[in-house]
């Protein structure tokens, strides 16, 4: 049977199956919204946790008492560590400056302020983030240093985060996906049972074996596409107001935007993955139902 | 065409159906498959299709042993047979057009000339107008017909027919015959399964007896 003929075929048998049709679409879409949220999440997440990591630095405020020159000759001390991917000096008068960049739209804030009420303070980045506390250690014990800080637990804690949403994730649509596997099952099922009579005529004049099953393949991979197709809809329609939620909760971390290409390899790997959960879904049920 | 050697059919229930049956059938002829109901009739030409397979010896399709056939060739084997069936097995979910129509797009004809062999098959056994009807609104000669155009349309070597008088009034039953007759005549072998003597006695074909499942009569071409 050609192409277009299976296509014929699987369109009426889905038309015929009416609420198991609906029904079929409705929960592989629900697989598919929550799986793309599951994706965007876990996206998200090593997206900001990406950012939290090469942003884990150390910074160390010094005391007004602590002169320049003794701060950067600490500094070439700890460059010399070999622990550490960068050092950055913030004097106090820089340290200014950057106050007023993240204040400059409220001037109430910024009257009458002087950097002598900044700390000087160094920026420490580690190579490694396990060395975050040592290098904290060496830090805490130079003279001068008034304040050691760094976000290690930050890091730790969001990283336990995500993977407590990736593993949930996974397992839901696990969850999900099997359920769409059997309401293909009992749906296919059911159309070939509808069928049987038609099928025994189609054995007895030589129909061949593809001829026969491919239709019913087809309308698995149909409800497969068509919820890929759909959740992909909602997603898209849903983004604009998920987005903003996930720009305010990690406020300052640079969130890379969903673009169309975006969407469309979201849209590929779903359209693939119902391809097969639909197929897989047909193909038990013509295992199971359909011996010829 | 069709050889039977030494072929028995038992069931698991351990009916036996055919026991130790030999004949041959050769290209062009029409052959009556007589005994009562229950003699093993519909075993015997369920057994040349292979929808059946023999608990011994061999049948043979235009020489081939039809136990040689794998699973996925039996299409190839049915194809060459045309079979009308006692119960008609038309599809009422689709019009007489449709039904016919069926049997070649199984075996993968063009679109474009399935609707000129449908309507001509249909001519041929008189149901031009009928095409689209369905079946439920067709007599039982009717529905016979179409079975039957169904059964020729792709041009089969061999036609069988499982009682194709036993399910219509004797008037149509003989128009069901004469046309069999007839498509004989074209050159194709035709095999009818029949408990109706008269049918029999009145064509003068060959004629292979079987009662419980044992061979009777005719294993020679002796008509």
């Amino acid at each position: 049977m050609n192409l277009k003929k299976v296509v014929k075929v699987m369109l009426t048998n889905v038309k015929r199956s009416g609420w198991s049709t609906a029904t079929s679409v409705l929960v592989m879409t629900l697989t598919f919204f929550m799986a793309s949220l599951f994706i965007i999440s876990a996206y998200i997440s090593n997206v900001v946790l990406g950012y939290l990591e090469s942003k884990a630095q150390i910074t160390a405020f010094f005391k007004d008492s602590a002169s320049e020159e003794n701060i950067l000759n600490f500094k070439s001390e700890l460059e010399q560590t070999n622990l550490t991917a960068g050092v950055v000096y913030v004097s106090k008068e820089e340290a200014l400056k950057i106050y007023m960049g993240q204040h400059k739209s409220e001037p109430l804030l910024l009257e009458s302020i002087s950097s002598s009420i900044f700390p000087a303070s160094l920026d420490v980045r580690a190579k490694n983030i396990k060395d975050l506390p040592n290098l904290a250690g060496l830090l805490e014990k130079v003279d001068g240093v008034e304040e050691v800080v760094y976000y290690k637990d930050v890091i730790s804690t969001f990283q336990k985060w995500a993977d407590t949403i990736k593993y949930a994730g996974v397992f839901l649509i696990g969850i999900l996906a099997l359920i769409s596997i059997l309401v293909v099952l009992v749906t296919v099922s059911s159309v070939i049972h509808s069928k049987k009579e038609e099928i025994v005529v189609m054995r007895l004049i030589g129909a061949s074996d593809w001829y026969i099953r491919s239709p019913f393949l087809a309308q698995g991979v149909f409800y497969g596409v068509s919820a890929a197709l759909l959740s992909t809809i909602f997603i898209v329609v849903l983004l604009p107001f998920i987005y903003p939620y996930f720009n305010n909760v990690f406020s300052g971390i640079p969130i890379p935007a969903f673009t169309p290409f975006t969407v469309l390899a979201l849209l590929g790997i779903e359209v693939l993955f119902g391809a097969f959960l639909g197929a897989f879904g047909s193909i038990v049920a013509l295992r199971k139902y359909l011996k010829l | 065409m069709i050889v039977f050697e030494n072929v028995s059919k038992k069931y698991p229930d351990g009916t036996t159906a055919l026991d130790e049956i030999n004949f041959a059938i050769k290209g062009g002829e029409f052959v009556f498959i007589t005994g009562p109901s229950g003699a093993g009739k519909t075993s015997l030409l369920r057994l040349i299709i292979k929808e059946e397979v023999p608990t011994q010896g061999e049948v043979f399709v235009d020489e081939d042993p039809v136990s040689n056939i794998k699973s996925k060739d039996i299409p190839n084997l049915r194809r060459k047979i045309g079979f009308v069936f006692q119960d008609f097995k038309l599809l009422n979910s689709r019009t007489v057009f449709e039904n016919v129509a069926l049997t070649l797009e199984a075996v993968g004809r063009e679109d474009s000339n399935i609707k000129e062999s449908v309507m001509e098959v249909l001519s041929l056994v008189g149901l031009s107008e009928k095409a689209m009807s369905f079946p439920d609104f067709l007599s039982g000669g009717e529905k016979q017909r179409v079975a039957i155009a169904r059964a020729l349309v792709h041009e089969p070597k061999i036609l069988l027919a499982d009682e194709p008088t036993g399910m219509i009034d004797p008037a149509t039953g003989w128009e069901i015959i004469n046309l069999l007759d007839k498509i004989n005549g074209w050159g194709t072998t035709v095999v009818v399964a029949t408990h109706n003597l008269d049918v029999v006695s009145a064509l003068n074909k060959r004629n292979i007896k079987i009662d419980k499942g044992k061979l009777l009569k005719g294993n020679k071409n002796e008509s």
